[in-house]
């Protein structure tokens, strides 16, 4: 990161040169329209910043403006639990997802335990797999083998979600079923290892790039007190990338939480309440996908999807924000 | 660089302009029909909508769901061309219907049936109906229950918005003693589309789920089950071979079927009646298979 920003600014002061040689050479018309042009593409991109910031606005805007309207008919807590009085005037509560019944229920919880136990575990194995390779690309690893599988392993990261989501469907989940008898074929395993392929290419790239911006300094001496090349990267290239492995970790949680399209035709899609990962679960981000295209406008339900949106919103929101604040530290760290 | 800019420039102005002109068609008067009612019969509705407005330009014909009530309440109003309905008109809406001078019409349009289905592999054949309640509700959980394997049940349904779900939930689980609808246990697994839940019933051994007749009965990797009104009746079968028994879904010896209506006030005149010649004919019927619900006898 810091070299490309080095180098830019060599770019810059090349450009400013030449345009200086140019107005001495062409007289001073051309050095007017050069700079005009100049100042117009430099215009062009700010204003091209701006309106991608200002989209982020307004879909947050819009978002919070629709989904707090739930609140209008659905209290805070009718999102959490429901009771329901029975025949007998006895009130059993109830915590499940059910905005279509004639006693509609909106509670959260379900939705929440299913998005976590299909993200946690994909976490989970995707760090293990992602570090893995991060490391062997940028300590083991001989250039030529890197300039190779650094680009494939960022090209794994363009599969089409649906198409793994397809791939999970009909492929993984009949041969796990063959191998373990899962008590339901399509379960919350299912999706989470979907969702790895999605996520290692993640934290395999972002682990890369922190190790790989330790000054190389840190491996000499490793090296030059007699360290091993285990020793080396076990004790001291890891923990001087920690930062931001863990940056990459908490980036590909995120993306785990948000992924729609596995999970909606992986983990079986019911709102069990449940810490079996062999078990359908139902995501928060399936549950828009699945309800949001035929529910009627204006109804408690349709602000209820909103509401869920808004949550994801947040959670997303911060696990990036996170992970921003963590690389930018390591960023400033690194300049010694 | 400046020639081109300009020519690109005026490029895309002659461009707009053009396309401005060309919204500007002259619209031609057009024959409105507007179809209100029952969220079963929405896909259906806008498939023949859609067919006829085709081949008849000059018509359109506009169809929402709401449900069948909100349908024939529009009817009653006299704001809708045609109530689609799921169920008869009751004695108190054509009660309703006399004091608003209105006549309503009814015409059965399609039948609704729907299959229950499991893995080949189970030995289960036939169930009833308050059995397919319990197994769908979750007080039923393991095949030995109902004298099977000893394998838990797994239940595969549809989403919360498809016709299927709420005609199987309105059908199948009725409502409970305190007079609230019954609900699809939480274990159900929600599967997108009939094709989707018949793959997964297929691949499932512990599998049960529900779906149209007429998708299923062509399909050799799915069983469907046989139903009994009650203990004593027999179990019917709506599939038999590959083909659709259409003469038990016809007569309502198979307890998961009922007739689809349309409803118009009095005898309608000529766009509306139009239309309702084409739901008719042979062409309107066709698509009614296409959209897995069974035609009417011819």
């Amino acid at each position: 990161m810091v070299d490309t920003t080095k180098s830019v600014d060599k770019i810059k002061n090349e450009d400013s040169e030449l345009s200086k040689s140019e107005s001495s050479l062409y007289g001073k018309k051309i050095s007017i329209n050069v700079r005009i042009k100049e100042k117009i593409i430099e215009y062009f991109f700010a204003a091209n910043g701006i309106v991608a910031l200002v989209f982020i606005i307004l879909i947050f805007v819009f978002l919070f403006r629709e989904g707090i309207q739930a609140l209008n008919n659905v209290g805070i807590l009718d999102f959490i639990y429901f009771d329901q009085i029975q025949i007998d005037k006895s009130v059993q509560r109830l915590y499940e997802w059910y905005p279509t019944s004639s006693e509609e229920r909106y509670s959260l919880l379900p939705l929440i335990v299913g998005t976590l136990l299909t993200a946690i575990p994909a976490t989970l194995i995707s760090t293990f797999f992602g570090v893995a390779a991060g490391v062997y690309l940028s300590e083991i690893s001989n250039p030529k083998a890197r300039e190779f599988l650094k680009p494939m392993i960022e090209l794994f990261a363009s599969i089409p979600t649906v198409v793994l989501g397809f791939l999970m469907l009909v492929v993984g989940a009949s041969v796990f079923d063959d191998l373990f008898h899962p008590s339901n074929r399509l379960n919350a395993f299912i999706a989470a290892l979907g969702l790895s392929f999605v996520i290692i290419p993640i934290i395999a790239s972002m682990t890369e790039d922190a190790l790989r911006s330790i000054p190389n300094d840190l491996r000499m001496a490793s090296y030059g007190l007699g360290a091993t090349k285990w020793q080396t990267i076990s004790r001291v290239i890891i923990p001087a990338g920690f930062s931001g492995v863990s940056a990459s970790i908490i980036l590909g949680f995120g993306r785990a939480i948000g992924e729609t399209m596995i999970v909606l035709m992986a983990a079986g899609n019911a709102s069990n309440i449940t810490t079996d990962l062999f078990l359908s679960v139902r995501t928060m981000t399936a549950t828009i996908a699945a309800e949001m295209g035929e529910v009627s406008q204006g109804s408690d339900h349709y602000y209820a999807l909103f509401f869920i949106g808004i949550i994801l919103f947040t959670i997303t929101f911060f696990l990036n924000l996170i992970a921003e604040i963590i690389i930018n530290k390591m960023r400033k760290k690194n300049i010694f | 660089m400046k020639n081109k800019l300009s020519l690109v420039v005026t490029a895309i102005l002659i461009s707009l302009v053009l396309f401005v002109g060309c919204k500007k068609k002259e619209e031609v008067e057009k024959s409105i029909v507007s179809v209100k009612g029952s969220d079963t019969m929405v896909n259906l509705s806008q498939k023949w909508a859609e067919n006829y407005m085709k081949k008849n330009p000059n018509a359109s014909i506009q169809v929402t769901g709401g449900g069948s009530g909100t349908g024939i309440a529009a009817l009653l109003n006299g704001t809708m061309d045609i109530a689609n309905s799921s169920r008869e008109l009751k004695e108190k809406e054509y009660e309703l219907a006399k004091t608003k001078n209105i006549s309503p019409k009814e015409f059965k349009v399609a039948l609704d049936g729907i299959a229950v289905i499991v893995n080949p592999t189970n030995t289960i054949n036939e169930l009833t109906m308050t059995q397919i309640l319990e197994i769908f509700t979750g007080k039923i959980t393991n095949w030995k229950q109902l004298g099977g394997e000893d394998l838990p049940i797994v239940l595969y349904g549809r989403e919360n918005s498809s016709g299927t779900y709420e005609f199987f939930k309105e059908h199948v689980l009725g409502k409970d003693e305190r007079g609230e609808t019954r609900d699809f246990a939480n274990t159900t697994q929600v599967l997108q589309g009939t094709a989707a839940l018949g793959e997964a019933v297929a691949r499932d051994n512990k599998g049960i789920g529900y779906g149209g007749v007429g998708y299923f009965a062509v399909r050799t990797d799915v069983k469907i089950l046989k139903v009994k009104a009650d203990e004593t009746a027999e179990g019917i079968a709506p599939a038999q071979e590959g083909k659709v028994n259409y003469e038990a879904i016809w007569n309502g010896t198979y307890s998961i079927s009922r007739y689809l209506y349309c409803y118009t006030n009095g005898t309608p005149d000529k766009k509306v009646q139009d239309f309702m010649d084409f739901i008719l004919s042979k062409e309107g019927q066709d698509l009614v298979k296409q959209m897995e619900y069974i035609p009417l006898p011819q």
